[in-house]
């Protein structure tokens, strides 16, 4: 079963952070408070949308071309993406 | 693909390809069996004028509504926006006119709507001639509701494409349409007037 890294706290909806990380070789833990990585904080289909515009070396055209959707289209979920990441440097921020 | 909304899958080049080819189609059908548009939101009958005068009369609206709407879209818009895919969107919601168009080859068509024509000028002088017959009737109620529903389906084709396009959404989007479609008819309309007269 996939796992869902969840980014929101279930409770109260505020940005969750790291407090421990484990080594699975030596179970080495690690602890203290750290923010969980940016890209880390968006949802699944986000996140596999930024690796595909990274793997087309940029070109919406392309990206389009493999998702089978309008340029306009794929360039309007480029647009949102980039607000949510905008809204989460702004939460990050304060 | 929705048929309302085919703007998701295709936009740019392609639906630009794609609406230039219904563009010329129509244009040369409707030339052939005396269809033509005066401005995007009239359809009349008139003698042939020849195909370049009736092309003239589909890409001059279409040409008016794209830069329009462009314009739209680069004020109200937070994306970056291309002239191709506002002219593309809106070349392939030129589609529904292509079924206007193509019912030119009903037979009889022609000659009722005529009738009509005609029945609506003498109303004033009394005349009994060229009365319409039941038949002819139920005809014309079922040719109004058909061209209402692909004159809907043709907003409802620019709206989408406009709105995917353009990258506009809520308030912004449904009032700029608004205004868009009326001084947009309404340039197509001077426009398509200066065709006339040269």
């Amino acid at each position: 079963m996939k796992k869902k890294l969840p980014a929101n706290c279930p409770s109260c909806n505020s940005r969750l952070s790291v407090k421990s990380l484990i080594c699975e070789s030596c179970e080495t833990q690690v602890s203290g408070i750290y923010n969980l990585p940016l890209l880390g904080s968006l949802n699944d289909a986000d996140q596999e949308f930024i690796i595909d515009f990274v793997k087309s070396s940029g070109s919406l055209k392309l990206m389009a071309k493999q998702m089978n959707l309008s340029y306009p289209t794929v360039r309007n979920r480029l647009d949102e993406i980039i607000n949510r990441i905008k809204e989460i440097q702004n939460v990050n921020n304060k | 693909m929705k048929f309302y909304n085919p703007h998701n899958k295709i936009g740019g080049y392609n639906a630009l390809y794609a609406g230039l080819a219904i563009i010329i189609v129509s244009a040369a059908t409707g030339s052939l069996l005396n269809i033509h548009f005066n401005g995007n939101l009239q359809v009349a009958l008139l003698p042939d004028r020849g195909f370049l005068f009736v092309l003239a009369e589909h890409v001059a609206p279409w040409l008016v509504y794209s830069f329009l709407f462009f314009i739209f879209g680069r004020l109200l818009s937070k994306s970056r926006i291309r002239l191709v895919d506002v002219a593309g969107a809106f070349a392939l919601a030129r589609f529904p006119f292509l079924l206007i168009v193509l019912t030119g080859v009903i037979g009889g068509r022609n000659e009722i709507l005529a009738k009509l024509m005609l029945l609506a000028v003498q109303q004033s002088n009394s005349a009994t001639e060229n009365v319409l017959s039941g038949g002819d009737i139920t005809f014309i109620v079922l040719y109004v509701a058909f061209l209402l529903a692909v004159f809907i389906w043709f907003i409802a084709l620019l709206f989408h494409g406009y709105r995917i396009s353009c990258n506009l959404e809520g308030t912004k989007l449904i009032v700029s349409f608004i205004v868009g479609i009326i001084v947009s008819e309404g340039l197509s309309q001077l426009l398509i007037q200066y065709i006339y007269s040269h």
